[in-house]
């Protein structure tokens, strides 16, 4: 094998350690950027904890007033108090499974709440109670944080799922154990439904 | 005005009844109106001697004439005989201005004041939403309710010292409004006009409380710029129905619009440069009805500010 000239060989000498070090900093910066999308994914759901807990609090009074008024609706009630006990159950921030489904069993929370809210309008004793007047408006209130909670959430986990899934953040994340995150999806049946829009143009 | 947006009172709606109050000023401003024309001669006469002394002072002071008094005395005289003259011409229109705008803020409703010192300015001071000054002058003060909303606003000139020896430059100038806002603000919400990356790193380094909000319209992160000490409640406050308000009234008042939330209160600075409420000049006559016309539309504009972000609906979206 013929020897590098001398001038080549001392080049070699210093351009592949640099560019080992160029792309193990390259690295650390994706890896530090990982992180700190992911501690603000955490951070917002968090926050979405929160405003669930404001949720919580709210809920027995509510089932309170309704069982009073609401002997046909005993299955939802029911229902909305297993919810609840779901919902409140602990689950681990770091395993996407298990945020995934402690955002679902909110999910089915707020569905089945408005449900109950939607029934109220049934029962004219109930609505004309003055609690459930002020319990409604806190839960309109609390709905709207939980919704800017949602979109603070929705937003970091877009963030990182973007950082974690594109090439060459999908390897550095695969290595340093940064997983993506469940989004916190609107499941309501209504806005999902086709707008019959020749009815509407009636 | 109007823009053909149906949703938008016209001018001339909000001109019912005007006529009425139009006639019911005109006598007082018929005797203002000859007053002005004797002080336009008088003033204007004053203003002219005034002159020629200053004139003949000058001719003093360089020795091409010699009446005996020294050439201070006339420059004093003069001066003050000039600015006697202007403030003779220009008195009429100022007393004619307040008085329309007096009675055509009253014919919407609302209140108006020339001195606006008792607006809270200290709530924009606390939001920082507005630039660092060293003097400031505040006029106008309109307030009452807006479609059932209250509103307070003033026209602000903020004008910041640059060294001893230099002329104050004016870092602000027009409308402050605070009106009332339906959610309540806990926390501190700033909406600022973007000012690109490098503007808003700046900015993200110069405030330690508030941290950038990134909201999900591409069109207001364009236009606005959001830091807030919460970042949940800066959200629950911009929802996407405020965010596109707020890009209407963007789009609608021309400037740079620094907007915040404090409480139920929310605060509105636009510094568009421009007088809101001029008085009349000094020789246009007072008996002209279009005089009217001028503080009604900036009137119905304020009106707007409070329409086009629908302040008055209680509505969570």
């Amino acid at each position: 094998m013929a020897a590098l000239p001398t001038g080549v060989s001392v080049s070699l000498i210093w351009i592949v350690p640099a560019v080992a070090a160029a792309a193990l900093l390259f690295a650390y910066g994706w890896y530090v950027s990982l992180i700190i999308r992911r501690n603000r994914a955490r951070e917002a759901l968090s926050s979405v904890d929160v405003q669930l807990r404001k949720r919580f609090d709210l809920i027995p009074n509510v089932l309170k007033l309704a069982q009073r008024y609401m002997d046909h609706e005993r299955g939802l009630l029911a229902e909305i108090t297993s919810l609840r006990n779901r919902v409140q159950e602990p689950y681990r921030r770091q395993d996407p499974a298990e945020v995934a489904a402690h955002l679902e069993a909110s999910r089915a929370l707020e569905a089945g709440l408005g449900r109950l809210f939607a029934l109220a309008e049934n029962y004219p004793d109930l609505k004309a109670e003055a609690a459930i007047v002020r319990a409604q408006a806190t839960y309109e209130e609390v709905e709207g944080h939980i919704s800017a909670a949602r979109r603070f959430y929705n937003s970091a986990v877009g963030d990182l799922n973007n950082a974690v899934e594109i090439f060459p953040g999908s390897v550095i994340a695969d290595w340093a154990g940064v997983r993506a995150m469940p989004f916190y999806e609107l499941d309501d049946p209504v806005v999902r439904q086709p707008v019959a829009v020749d009815h509407a143009m009636r | 005005m109007g823009d053909g947006d149906p949703a938008r009172p016209a001018v001339a709606d909000r001109m019912a009844g005007l006529d009425d109050q139009w006639r019911a000023l005109a006598p007082e401003l018929g005797r203002i109106e000859r007053w002005r024309l004797l002080l336009v001669g008088i003033g204007g006469l004053l203003a002219v001697l005034g002159v020629g002394l200053l004139v003949w002072g000058l001719g003093e002071f360089v020795g091409a004439v010699r009446s005996g008094f020294p050439w201070a005395a006339y420059v004093v005289v003069g001066s003050l005989t000039t600015s006697l003259g202007r403030t003779m011409l220009g008195s009429p229109a100022r007393r004619a201005g307040k008085l329309i705008r007096r009675r055509v803020a009253g014919c919407l409703g609302l209140s108006y004041q020339r001195d606006a010192r008792r607006f809270p300015i200290d709530s924009f001071e606390r939001n920082d939403l507005l630039p660092g000054h060293s003097t400031r002058r505040l006029d106008d003060l309109v307030f009452g309710e807006v479609s059932g909303v209250p509103l307070i606003f003033c026209d602000a000139t903020l004008l910041q010292a640059r060294g001893r020896n230099r002329k104050p430059s004016q870092v602000f100038r027009g409308p402050l409004v605070i009106s009332r806002f339906p959610k309540r603000a806990r926390g501190r919400t700033l909406v600022v006009p973007d000012g690109g990356a490098i503007g808003n790193f700046f900015r993200g380094l110069q405030d330690e409380h508030r941290r950038r909000v990134a909201l999900e319209s591409p069109e207001f992160e364009r236009v606005f710029a959001v830091y807030s000490t919460d970042q949940v409640e800066a959200r629950y406050l911009l929802t996407p129905t405020v965010m596109e308000r707020l890009l209407a009234l963007r789009r609608r008042f021309p400037g740079r619009m620094t907007v915040a939330f404090d409480g139920h209160e929310f605060l509105l600075a636009l510094d568009d440069r421009r007088d809101w409420f001029p008085d009349p000049g000094p020789f246009r006559r007072l008996t002209d009805p279009t005089l009217v016309r001028e503080p009604l539309e900036e009137l119905a504009r304020l009106a707007e500010i409070v329409e086009i972000l629908r302040l008055n609906l209680d509505s969570r979206a």
